[in-house]
């Protein structure tokens, strides 16, 4: 079974705030009940940052906190808006699959 | 970072340093916060991206300069683990003798192994020839003991390889010349000679770390303009064309020499061929990710 693209998810803790990687993992978990590991939380800031969807802010080297753009905000909002079509969508067919 | 587990600072250490540069202390805090368990697979696949999608910052001809230090860095790495893989695998594949190369087309493919592993060879040192003279160019703005500081490891391995070689040629040279004549062999050439050969094996795991790592170290200190980075790409081609052809010649020649052989244990041929196959899938696939700013974009200014 797919998984949500951690970068959506990365996006979407974002759009609560600037965190930096711990805060971010631990929104994840408690949102998405997701585990980001190391690895793939910063390949995915990497991306991120080289498209411009978030970016640094100015911080302790170690636990640099990171805020959304406005491009990023525009990506997870139409990203947001699909996944929702196609959640309803789903909910819908479940809804008339199981009805008696 | 002393307190992480050594396979995570293995692993850490593998990113490119372009990407530990930036996010390394990061992701050591991060670590160290959810502690390093279960996170092996994860860093080890991490590093892999990093290396075939690197992350390049924002457009423009920065951007191109670093995506072309990016791939150049990727195939010299995978060059680097070919070139030690390939000893070994055409130290296992010659003793025993395989019966692959009693076959027509096994003789074929080894040929062509072997040929392409030549021209690999013979290309790759005349490209970082070329690369060490453009280097000493560019390093007059930075200095030029500055710029070549991260090759003294690499030169001080070198020199223990060389005296270790010279020392195990000299004690055996020594022992045939005692057989020759009927003199035995004595108790302190033996001695001189594992010393030799002790020497020699240690030296070889970091002399390739460090031969991997130190050119890369010093093309991001000397910042080579674009111009001489695309000229360095562009021959690249033929390293990653022969590393194409010896990864994947070396992985059909053992697969097939292996089923064929009918051997319980994985022979150390197949294993070196697998290697071998996947550095050379990831050289290929980050320089063909780079071929169109190589030869077809315009040069920009820097």
């Amino acid at each position: 079974m797919a998984a949500i693209d951690p970068s959506t998810l990365i996006l979407s803790s974002l759009a609560g705030g600037p965190k930096h990687g711990y805060a971010i993992t631990q929104d994840v978990l408690a949102v998405a009940d997701v585990t980001l590991g190391p690895g793939t939380l910063y390949g995915a800031i990497a991306r991120l940052e080289d498209r411009g969807y978030i970016k640094a802010l100015p911080g302790d080297e170690r636990r640099r906190p990171y805020e959304l753009t406005a491009q990023g905000a525009a990506v997870l909002a139409a990203e947001a808006q699909r996944m929702q079509r196609v959640a309803r969508t789903t909910l819908g067919r479940l809804a008339i699959g199981v009805a008696p | 970072m002393t307190s992480l587990p050594g396979v995570t600072r293995t692993l850490l250490a593998s990113y490119p340093p372009s990407f530990r540069a930036r996010y390394g202390a990061e992701q050591v805090a991060l670590i160290e916060d959810v502690g390093a368990k279960g996170t092996t697979l994860d860093l080890a696949t991490g590093s892999l991206r990093a290396w075939l999608r690197p992350a390049l910052g924002p457009t423009g001809p920065e951007r191109t300069r670093l995506r072309l230090t990016a791939t150049i860095s990727t195939v010299w790495v995978m060059w680097v683990a070919a070139f030690f893989g390939g000893l070994v695998w055409f130290r296992a594949t010659g003793d025993p003798y395989v019966r692959a190369l009693n076959s027509p087309w096994g003789f074929v493919i080894y040929r062509w192994i072997k040929a392409g592993w030549m021209i690999g060879v013979i290309a790759t040192a005349l490209i970082v020839a070329a690369a060490f003279v453009i280097t000493l160019v560019a390093a007059r703005r930075t200095g030029f003991a500055q710029a070549l500081r991260p090759l003294r490891g690499f030169a001080l391995y070198v020199a223990i390889m060389c005296l270790s070689m010279w020392l195990l040629a000299l004690v055996r040279h020594s022992h045939y010349a005692r057989t020759l004549t009927g003199t035995p062999s004595t108790e302190h050439i033996r001695t001189w000679y594992l010393i030799a050969l002790g020497a020699w094996v240690l030296a070889l795991i970091p002399l390739a770390i460090v031969g991997a790592r130190a050119p890369l170290v010093v093309l991001r200190h000397v910042e080579l303009p674009t111009r001489e980075l695309r000229l360095l790409a562009a021959a690249g081609t033929i390293p990653v064309l022969a590393l194409t052809v010896v990864g994947f010649g070396s992985v059909t020649f053992s697969v097939y020499e292996f089923a064929t052989r009918q051997v319980e244990s994985l022979p150390i041929d197949v294993v070196a061929a697998v290697g071998l196959v996947l550095v050379s899938i990831v050289a290929l696939v980050s320089y063909v990710r780079v071929m169109p700013v190589t030869f077809r974009s315009p040069i920009s200014a820097d």
